[in-house]
């Protein structure tokens, strides 16, 4: 089996699996839908493009704060594929939780 | 610093002097451009494996958070050995991705799954879950014990409303699922055509239906870690033809140093130790791991780093356990969470919460001890079939306050619990109990975000009425 830096793993993934589906989630509608493979792979560099134009850096921090979502998945997708470094919160996590993690994460 | 807040959920209204945060719809559409393109591209074209991919802060039941960090190559190693390990998953998979992407057990499994090519559904309220497996009805699904704790608890209630036929027959289908698959079946031998056929039927009927209520009737496999699963839970599962993994692993090891394997596992280990890591038990019984999935330290904190490291480079997880001789793992309560009793005895109060939370009146249970007399415990009953109890038994009541304070409801829960310590010796036994009206919560801090008791929390909280289970 072949082994990929997660930076590129999906868009290996996406030349592989092309049309097959590689997440399913909910609209905010309330109904399933699904990406493919290749799908994932160009929202993930869309994001990583909107990274590099926010200027951020290799080895910068980003942290997520959410519950489970696909644009959750994206956005740790497109920060390795800009080497930066994923910061993940609890969505329930309380506000001082928070602060004291944006603030150490420096 | 922080810099720029993206908001992912559109239903987020945004203040017209906020500057600093944008919708993630809109923030995508920002680095549309050649320039931008080429700094992507250039920098896949850097990626290194030594580059650190995560800082995932440690929510320990006490101390100050510790960030770990894990590198590309921690999590490709993770998947070497999970290759290695976990032979009966493939790209047909479908795998629900339930437990907080921000739990290490979740993030390596659900990035797992894309290495695999496995389909990832994203269940986004956790409240929702019930409903979400029964529209999508995965093959795979990661949870921590409570998961399971529920649906015995909701399989234990039908049975016992059930009618004498159907409750024998359901017996005899445990009985005969046992014995297919944790004697034939784990010992990877052939079982007599008999017992086989009938398996065969039940599996085809009775299983199937069980696990069609819940969504789970595609099920290939699922992976259970987190905190201790009852014993009794497990076999019962494995019993009815659900593959539970269970296992053991930690944010700092990239989730997995030990799990199940498919066939050859022992009910009461947390499985065998993965390919390529090494396990030892060191002073205190505390379990030392070393491997290429061990973090490369807390960020910013070199001496909580070197603190946490043997001379001999062994991580020290700070859990304690036994190795068996087939190099399986079995857990045991660290020293540090043992309650001394008052006459000097010590009591495990994990290991009787775990019991406890088999009984499906049960939901929450904390048990008391430490410098007491006598073991103690609050519980949180399950009040979706305590009230269908009380109604049956005509006890009536103004609120779930009210409810919990009436002696017949108390000695009915208290008796329930002395049937489950029947086998505990006498000290180890809950003398004494108090039944709360509202639950342990993330939000009060009761509960760490992985669901674990914060115990001085709750000591602190609850001392008014602990005392009074005290008094003499």
């Amino acid at each position: 089996m072949a082994y990929y830096h997660l930076g590129e793993l999906v868009h290996n993934q996406a030349q592989k699996y092309k049309s097959r589906t590689s997440l399913k989630f909910l609209l905010s509608n309330g109904e399933w839908t699904h990406i493919s493979w290749e799908e994932f792979s160009d929202r993930i560099i869309k994001t990583a493009q909107a990274m590099a134009e926010m200027q951020i850096k290799p080895e910068d921090k980003i942290g997520v704060y959410s519950q489970n979502m696909a644009k959750y998945l994206i956005t740790d997708f497109a920060a390795y594929a800009n080497r930066a470094i994923m910061t993940p919160m609890y969505a329930t996590s309380s506000p001082s939780q928070v602060e004291y993690i944006v603030n150490d994460a420096q | 610093m922080l810099k720029k807040i993206i908001v992912f959920d559109n239903n987020v209204v945004l203040k017209p002097e906020d500057k600093t945060s944008i919708y993630f719809d809109d923030f995508i559409t920002t680095g549309d451009n050649s320039e931008s393109l080429a700094i992507v591209n250039a920098r896949l074209r850097q990626l290194k494996f030594s580059d650190l991919a995560t800082i995932i802060y440690t929510s320990g039941t006490t101390g100050e958070p510790k960030g770990v960090m894990l590198t590309h190559d921690n999590y490709i190693q993770a998947f070497k050995i999970h290759d290695i390990r976990l032979t009966q998953c493939s790209e047909k998979d479908i795998s629900m991705c339930f437990l907080p992407l921000t739990h290490i057990f979740e993030k390596a499994w659900t990035y797992y799954c894309f290495h695999r090519g496995i389909t990832v559904v994203v269940n986004r309220d956790p409240t929702k879950i019930q409903q979400t497996l029964k529209q999508i009805r995965p093959t795979l699904m990661s949870n921590v014990p409570r998961f399971w704790e529920k649906v015995y608890d909701g399989i234990q209630q039908r049975i016992e409303t059930a009618s004498g036929v159907t409750k024998w027959l359901f017996e005899d289908c445990v009985r005969t699922g046992k014995k297919h698959n944790l004697v034939y079946r784990n010992q990877r031998e052939r079982p007599p055509i008999g017992l086989a056929l009938k398996f065969l039927i039940y599996k085809f009927t009775v299983f199937n239906l069980i696990k069609r209520v819940i969504g789970i009737d595609r099920g290939n496999f699922f992976p259970v870690a987190g905190a201790p699963l009852s014993d009794k839970i497990n076999e019962f599962m494995q019993s009815i033809d659900v593959h539970i993994i269970y296992g053991y692993g930690l944010s700092e090891t990239t989730a997995t140093v030990s799990c199940f394997l498919e066939k050859g596992f022992t009910i009461g280990t947390v499985g065998k130790v993965m390919p390529e890591i090494e396990v030892k038990i060191g002073e205190n019984n505390e379990i030392l791991v070393k491997g290429k999935t061990v973090m490369k330290g807390y960020y910013n904190k070199p001496a909580e780093t070197a603190a946490a490291f043997t001379d001999d480079g062994f991580f020290r997880t700070g859990d304690a356990g036994k190795l068996t001789e087939n190099n399986e793992i079995i857990l045991t309560e660290r020293i540090k969470d043992l309650y001394k009793t008052s006459n000097g005895k010590y009591i495990a109060p994990q290991m009787i919460e775990t019991r406890m939370t088999e009984d499906k009146f049960i939901d929450q249970i904390a048990v008391i001890g430490d410098e007491r007399k006598f073991v103690s415990a609050l519980i949180f009953p399950n009040f979706e079939i305590l009230k269908e109890y009380a109604r049956e038994h005509n006890i009536s009541y103004g609120s779930v306050e009210e409810l919990v304070k009436n002696k017949d409801i108390h000695d009915f829960i208290f008796g329930r619990i002395e049937l489950l310590q029947a086998q505990f010796t006498s000290y180890e036994k809950i003398k004494k109990i108090t039944l709360l009206g509202h639950p342990f919560t993330m939000e009060s801090g009761e509960l760490t975000n992985t669901l674990k008791l914060r115990r001085k929390v709750i000591l602190e909280r609850y001392a008014d009425v602990i005392d009074k289970m005290y008094v003499e």
